[in-house]
């Protein structure tokens, strides 16, 4: 499976480039997850915000809601929830999209034409895993604390001075940086474990879907799995 | 070599200045040389010239059936030329190929070859192997013992990138046409040409609508596979194995599931492009006896091993029961089926 990996990434930076085909795919994993990346960002940033003004309440400390909510999100919550919203919307089509392609001959009629499908189907796919998911988890940061604004200044009546000063005192260029790279590997891992999937799928129609089951269950699980490591090591 | 057949094999398309199939028209006093010049115009190019048949029938100076009786009595001739004289080097060769696919040992000991510039037929019962021997044969599957040369080569010892280049002399269709969902259809036939080769735009559309014409599909380049009959996905699939001029062309079952009127029409546009472009083509069938006159080499396959193999007059009077089963249909015999 390792192997899988650095030779889908070989591909990645051998000619012939197919600018189209990475753009098809970015609009794919990206634009079509826009959507749902809102409305989860949104959603999170509230509930962060009630749960957070809730707790931080018992002990006086509401004005420190701003950067409770700020850290949570950019360190942890935008990283995962946008890793694990892509996965069920674009990595289960992805491992779908390639075991039919797989069991139909596609992939065949391709190797046959002296192409190599890892160059034409998954390269592509994984390279707009790398570029999206950041740019998403950037999108998802944004949204997220301004859903906890609305929450913590428009319904729980904290001052948006309070709330947005100290997020500025306390959110670090560390807290994004660690944020981002968790991102760029969430993106690397869901592409790859979902192209891998798709790519030896066997068996028909419940082939497709053991392997999209299984894709979507096992990039969900690693990328807890992945958060917790790089939480760890980077803190 | 008999008269008939000038220079066969004769790789160079250049030297035929009326294509191929004008020559054959001209030897054997069909038309004239100045109704050639006339219907192919002054400069013609290669793509042109290949269609010298379908110009002469634009002019009115043959009709469509006179030519493809033409056609087909010239591929008769050389098929009975094959039987006197079945010699022709192998393009393709199988020694002891064996595959095992979940614990039913499939290929048992294959030896075949496949002859250069003729058309082979492969024969067998179903679930017989014919579909994984054709898929050796270009590298798809892997034997566990022998080997499968192709040119010389062997496969198995070839680097990747050796391999694709071997392949680029291919083309195969598929069994179940294997057309790409997200392309519709002219543009699924163009699809190789864009990705191999550096052909402008404007040539690609114009022999992808030649070759969409060809198999009666003339206006359905717009299609999506999964608007499609099995028969019409099976012609376009068959558009597009044919739209890169291969040197060898596999192709699997061309003529299974349609009716018997496009049955004909393919076998017909089969032996055409044969006659225009010389390939050496294996095809897999089950439209027996009928293959019998569109090939020149049959091989039958059972159990695992080539039964029998040689020019397609003899193979159609061999007395073999298995044969004689499988050209008559009959349910007694050495082949159980129940
Ligand atoms: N990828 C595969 N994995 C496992 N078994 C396979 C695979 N491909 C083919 N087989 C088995 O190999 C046998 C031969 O299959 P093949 O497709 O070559 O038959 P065929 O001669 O082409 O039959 P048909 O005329 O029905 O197309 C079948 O029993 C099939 O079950
Ligand atoms: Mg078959």
């Amino acid at each position: 499976m390792f192997i899988f990996l650095v030779s889908t990434i070989i591909h990645i930076f051998k000619p012939p480039f197919r600018p189209y085909n990475l753009l098809k795919q970015i609009h794919f994993i990206g634009i079509r997850s826009l959507f749902v990346i809102v409305l989860t960002a949104a959603f999170a940033g509230m509930v962060l915000g009630l749960q957070g003004y809730y707790t931080l309440s018992r002990f006086g400390s509401e004005g420190l809601l701003g950067p409770a909510v700020a850290l949570s999100i950019i360190r942890e919550l935008g990283p995962v929830l946008s890793a694990l919203m892509v996965t069920g919307r674009a990595g289960s089509a992805l491992t779908a999209e390639l075991g039919i392609m797989r069991i139909r001959e596609q992939m065949d009629a391709l190797e046959t034409m002296g192409i190599h499908p890892l160059k034409s189907l998954l390269a592509p796919r994984v390279e707009a895993g790398l570029i999206v998911l950041p740019l998403l988890n950037v999108i998802f940061d944004v949204i997220g604390i301004f859903g906890g604004y609305l929450v913590a200044v428009h319904l729980l009546g904290l001052s948006s001075g309070t709330y947005f000063g100290g997020i500025e005192n306390a959110v670090e260029v560390k807290d994004i940086q660690v944020g981002l790279i968790k991102s760029l590997c969430f993106g690397m891992l869901i592409t790859w474990v979902c192209t891998y999937k798709g790519y030896f799928t066997q068996r028909g129609a419940e082939g497709v879907s053991q392997a999209t089951t299984s894709a979507v269950v096992t990039s969900s699980v690693l990328v807890l799995v992945f958060d917790y490591f790089i939480t760890s090591v980077m803190l | 070599m008999p008269s008939q057949q000038p220079s066969a094999t004769d790789s160079n398309p250049a030297s035929f200045p009326y294509g191929r199939v004008g020559t054959l028209l001209l030897d054997a006093g069909r038309v004239t040389e100045s109704q050639i010049r006339e219907a192919l115009g002054e400069t013609p190019d290669e793509d042109e010239r290949s269609l010298v048949g379908e110009k002469l029938v634009q002019c009115g100076l043959l009709t469509q059936p006179e030519l493809l009786k033409f056609l087909f009595d010239q591929l008769t001739k050389e098929r009975e030329a094959y039987q006197k004289n079945p010699i022709s080097e192998p393009v393709i060769r199988f020694r002891g190929l064996e595959k095992t696919l979940d614990g039913r040992k499939i290929l048992d000991g294959v030896d075949l070859e496949i002859p250069l510039g003729k058309i082979t037929a492969i024969l067998g019962v179903s679930g017989g192997g014919k579909t994984v021997t054709l898929k050796h044969m270009i590298g798809l599957m892997k034997p566990e013992a022998g080997e499968v040369e192709v040119d010389g080569q062997v496969l198995g010892s070839l680097a990747p990138k050796e391999l694709n280049k071997l392949r680029t002399r291919f083309s195969m269709l598929f069994q179940g046409g294997a057309l790409f969902d997200s392309l519709n259809v002219a543009d699924n036939v163009a699809f190789p040409l864009r990705e191999k080769t550096k052909l402008k735009e404007d040539v690609i559309q114009r022999r992808v609508n030649t070759c969409l014409k060809q198999v009666n599909l003339g206006k359905m380049g717009f299609k999506f596979p999964d608007e499609l009959s099995g028969g019409m996905m099976k012609r376009a699939a068959l558009a597009r194995a044919m739209v890169t001029n291969p040197e060898i062309l596999l192709l699997d079952e061309p003529t299974a599931g349609l009716d018997p009127i496009i049955e004909r029409s393919i076998h017909h546009l089969i032996c055409d492009t044969y006659l225009r472009f010389r390939y050496t083509m294996v095809l897999i069938s089950h439209s027996v006896p009928e293959i019998f006159r569109w090939s020149h080499h049959v091989v039958v396959l059972h159990q695992g091993k080539v039964l029998e193999a040689g020019p397609s007059i003899d193979i159609a009077n061999s007395d073999n029961p298995v044969i004689r089963q499988f050209l008559t249909g009959s349910l007694e015999g050495p082949i159980k089926v129940i």
